[in-house]
């Protein structure tokens, strides 16, 4: 009985003396090798939406939080949380958030129906895959394909192909994340501002008779708008027409001259 | 075989400057200048190239972008033909020195009909070639201009040699196919260097190696199946040498060159009598029953084409090389290239346009694959755009052959998504810098470009 007693003391004290060494040596571990964390980063993390898209150019939103306070990254630079986000998170830093202009996908092209299609495409619907044969099935090889690619690529839905096969952007739903601009196979989406009103709806280097086979509302390179304008904010160069939109006043005037229709103002 | 020579004079030639894989050739003539048979029209310093010839003496009416029968617009020298048969001086050159010869196979503008130049076949930089094969599996095209069987198989023989001797080989084989009886009938009990060879068949492990020991020769005419496909050279390098090309890889790296017969006779033709690449043999088949072989000058238009195969009715669509893995054409007005093997003509109401719908899991297409994938699968990952999971199934190993698709019951594009999986692969890996992807890479693994 004796015997039992000890053989239970001693392994209590064993046990017991080994759990409070090592509660010591984590004691001073935890103290020694402390990591400084910056309580800024978790609250910023925490108004994140916290989708981790990538959108904003970084590994996600907990890497985009520690960049915000560490290094300086904008404190805009959330394209999904917008506004509010941002105005959170200068709250946090105690920063002042002007609000910046909001921009959205905007399709530089006008093709659509407007565009002869030189061959009938049965396949899988993808702008890519359309492409990979003799560089699409439209006339114009600059054009928008209508296939749907940046549909497929918006998380969020706000693309759709409408009747006239070309895609239209649903303000509402998108976030200004990019990723459709990044899909186009043929770069013809961009960001817009919404006070860049004028714009020219054709991306075709093409010269003009090439485009005037393939296309009824294609730019020409015909240089009238380049005339017309009067803040000379219009540059033809290799057959298309670009506009200077920070020295454009939306007056209107090429719109009403270019013989092709291919500038709009909205 | 029974060839028909294209006689009538087309309205125009076209004759595009990017008959290959590699640099597009600069125009060596100008708008309104005359050129005559077989006069360099084309030209380039690069050695991923090939030189370009006039097929016809004429008067050269544009040079400029137009459509080829890849399906992209391609710079090329149009030429409104006189009726003459006037041509440069061609002399024979057999002497050429076995180091010149791919300078000359360059200049005489021989190209595979897959694409790659020929001389870049047989002497790719940095790697050793020590074995040429000559695919004759595919042969619609040989008749050619041969006059007997005995010629073809004799001409065959020495154009092996030839390039044997432009790769600095020391092997060579002619690969026939088994159900091809009249070559088989040409080439048996023929005699080189005075042993008389059989042509073999080969079985499981006899593969080429096997006979270049049996039959103590180093040039050996064997046989096999047709293997059909756009991308088959590895797999073909496989099944006739035993050599494993890895994925990435192409045949040259495993030190085997793959030469078509059209380049061989073309090859021949150079060095025996001169002539430039300019004319070939292709096959024209559908609408009816019967397929016909035409002997064409290289920029003849399919309309020209179409017209001396006596269709005249509406065309559904045009379909160049081949109705499974070919391109189909949106005009008529495409040249026939140094590329083009066959064209293929249905008539409207028999163009499907079957709308694909779901797959119903029926496995038809893993069965009939001919190199062991899965192509149900593959397929849905290219449609989600699960890349790295198709590389992972090994979509590279597919060889282009479009049995999945052809029998699918569903009309799922299958053979479209593994190419696009594969063009999407390739463009992820494209921009990668170097020290980034050195664990990543997706080039060739074994050490050559």
């Amino acid at each position: 009985m004796s015997e039992l007693v000890t053989l239970l003391v001693q392994a209590t004290a064993i046990l017991g003396g080994l759990g409070l060494a090592v509660g010591v040596m984590l004691v001073v571990a935890s103290k020694k090798f402390k990591v400084e964390t910056n309580p800024l980063v978790d609250e910023i993390v925490e108004v994140l939406p916290g989708a981790n898209c990538g959108a904003c150019g970084y590994a996600g939103c907990a890497d985009f939080a520690e960049r915000v306070v560490n290094e300086g990254a904008p404190i805009n630079g959330c394209p999904v949380g917008g506004f509010d986000v941002a105005k959170e998170i200068g709250g946090i830093l105690g920063q002042e958030v002007v609000e910046g202009e909001e921009q959205y996908p905007f399709v530089r092209c006008n093709g659509g129906l407007n565009c002869v299609d030189r061959f009938d495409y049965v396949g899988f619907e993808d702008c890519k895959a359309v492409m990979m044969l003799s560089d699409g099935e439209k006339g114009c090889n600059y054009g928008c394909m209508g296939r749907g690619t940046c549909v497929r690529a918006c998380p969020f839905g706000a693309l759709s192909i409408g009747e006239d096969r070309l895609p239209h952007v649903n303000k509402n739903l998108c976030t200004s994340c990019g990723l459709c601009i990044a899909s186009c196979p043929n770069d013809i989406l961009v960001f817009a501002k919404e006070t860049e009103k004028v714009h020219v709806l054709c991306m075709s280097h093409d010269k003009g008779k090439a485009v005037k086979e393939s296309c009824t509302v294609g730019c020409i390179g015909c240089k009238i708008c380049e005339k017309s304008c009067p803040e000379e904010a219009i540059k033809v160069t290799n057959f298309l027409a670009e506009i200077d939109q920070e020295k454009c006043t939306a007056c209107g005037l090429c719109v009403e001259k270019c013989p092709q229709n291919s500038i709009s103002i909205r | 075989m029974e060839i028909k020579k294209l006689e009538t004079l087309p309205e125009k030639v076209i004759i595009p400057l990017r008959q290959h894989r590699g640099a597009v050739c600069e125009p060596l003539v100008k708008k309104g200048d005359r050129v005559l048979i077989g006069q360099k029209i084309g030209g380039s310093a690069e050695y991923q190239s090939s030189a370009v010839h006039s097929s016809v003496c004429g008067e050269v009416i544009a040079i400029e972008e137009a459509a080829h029968p890849d399906g992209n617009k391609v710079m090329s020298v149009i030429i409104q033909p006189e009726d003459s048969n006037e041509s440069v001086a061609f002399s024979a050159c057999k002497d050429v020195k076995p180091d010149k010869l791919a300078e000359f196979i360059k200049e005489s503008g021989i190209v595979e009909h897959y694409g790659m130049p020929t001389h870049t076949v047989l002497r790719p930089k940095g790697k050793k070639i020590d074995t040429v094969l000559i695919n004759a599996t595919s042969s619609e095209w040989i008749g050619g201009t041969f006059k007997t069987p005995d010629d073809y198989a004799f001409q065959m023989i020495d154009a092996l040699k030839l390039l044997m001797k432009a790769a600095g080989a020391k092997k060579g084989a002619i690969v026939l196919r088994t159900d091809d009886k009249e070559s088989i009938d040409a080439f048996e009990g023929i005699e080189v260097d005075k042993k008389k060879l059989k042509v073999a068949p080969l079985i499981g492990s006899r593969n080429v190696g096997y006979y270049f020991n049996e039959q103590n020769s180093d040039i050996v005419i064997v046989s096999q199946e047709r293997i059909f496909g756009k991308k088959i050279l590895n797999f073909f390098t496989y099944r006739v040498t035993g050599r494993k090309v890895k994925i990435g890889c192409d045949p040259t790296d495993a030190g085997v060159a793959v030469c078509g017969i059209r380049s061989a006779k073309a090859l021949y033709d150079a060095v025996h009598e001169g002539t430039p690449f300019y004319d070939t043999v292709i096959s024209v088949e559908g609408v009816s029953n019967k397929m016909e072989y035409l002997f064409v000058r290289i920029g003849t238009t399919f309309k020209d084409v179409i017209d001396s195969y006596g269709y005249t009715g509406e065309i559904g669509k045009i379909i160049a090389n081949g109705v499974r893995t070919g391109v189909a054409q949106y005009t008529d007005q495409v040249p026939v290239t140094k590329g083009t093997t066959r064209i293929s003509i249905q008539k409207p109401e028999e163009v499907i346009r079957g709308e694909s719908i779901e797959c119903i899991h029926c496995a038809r297409c893993v069965d009939v694959c001919p190199v062991e994938l899965i192509p149900s699968r593959l397929a849905v990952m290219a449609d989600q755009g699960r890349f790295d999971e198709c590389r992972q199934i090994h979509v590279e190993n597919c060889i282009e052959c479009g049995d999945c698709a052809a029998v699918c019951p569903s009309k799922i594009h299958i053979l479209q998504l593994i190419r696009y999986a594969k063009d999407a692969i390739e463009m992820a890996y494209e921009d990668m810098p170097e020290k980034e992807s050195s664990n990543l890479k997706l080039g060739c693994g074994c050490g050559g470009e």
